[in-house]
């Protein structure tokens, strides 16, 4: 599940992950790390106390600290009231490359496949896509 | 910013985990957020969020991988080389007393000097 990385330290903690089978616990890591990232970024920009955006919130100034330190486990819930917060702007990467071929076997019958076709009309060619009957 | 593995992290960390396979994941968590706030906001982000701490005196920084249970700490430093400041990791360690820390950050000392002298034209701020 983890997002696959480009970086060698990044690979490492893919690597490691996988051996032990907590690629999950790692993707919520990092989850957690893009959320706290863009948080930090918004109360800095702003000049707002922690208590302060937990007032914004509606939470306490010690879950905004636990959230801003990546110890709290994020509920939907809690993502919707920072994304409302930030204006929409929270941006979070889940992590669901490896899922890739999974969910391409699952609606690759959905999807339109084109195939090529050409005709010929008085001694001329033309070529065009269209969508095959299978799709 | 390139987070760098030195020799003794990477023998620790894997006998760590090796030891303690049961504390993988918390870990990992950790280290997948640590890997996240320094890439976009650096060694100041982290700071920030409470998850690194700079030691006085020393360019050590200490990162809390665990807290409850066992206190398991990874130490690092920022050098430089004027172009790019980079993150290497040089060591991890189960804080038992206030003893073990001590010592854990004069050898990370001595690593950190080490692993300057093998990189020639880095050097990192003390203080």
């Amino acid at each position: 599940m983890a997002n696959k990385r480009s970086s060698s330290f990044g690979e490492f903690l893919d690597q490691i992950a996988k051996t032990y089978n907590v690629e999950d616990s790692l993707a919520i890591g990092r989850i957690k790390g893009q959320v706290a990232s863009q948080l930090m970024s918004y109360r800095k920009e702003r000049g707002l106390s922690q208590k302060q955006l937990g007032e914004l919130l509606g939470f306490k100034q010690p879950y905004v600290s636990n959230i801003e330190r990546g110890e709290e486990n994020l509920s939907l819930e809690t993502l919707v009231k920072i994304s409302a917060c930030l204006k929409g702007r929270l941006n979070v990467d889940l992590g669901i490359t490896d899922r890739k071929t999974k969910i391409t076997k699952e609606v690759i019958k959905y999807v339109p496949i084109y195939i090529p076709v050409i005709s010929v009309q008085n001694n001329e060619s033309s070529f065009c896509w269209k969508p095959s009957e299978a799709a | 910013m390139r987070i760098i593995r030195s020799e003794s992290f990477n023998s620790e960390f894997l006998d760590f985990l090796d030891k303690h396979n049961n504390r993988v994941a918390p870990v990992m968590d950790k280290l997948g957020f640590f890997e996240e706030v320094l890439e976009r906001d650096g060694p100041i982000g982290v700071r920030k969020s409470g998850l690194l701490e700079k030691l006085h005196g020393t360019s050590i920084n200490s990162i809390t991988l665990i807290r409850k249970g066992l206190n398991v700490r990874c130490l690092c430093f920022f050098p430089s080389d004027g172009i790019e400041e980079v993150c290497v990791l040089l060591m991890v360690f189960i804080e038992k007393s206030s003893a073990d820390y001590d010592k854990a950050v004069r050898q990370a000392e001595i690593l950190a000097d080490k692993w300057l002298s093998d990189n020639k034209g880095f050097k990192v701020r003390k203080g």
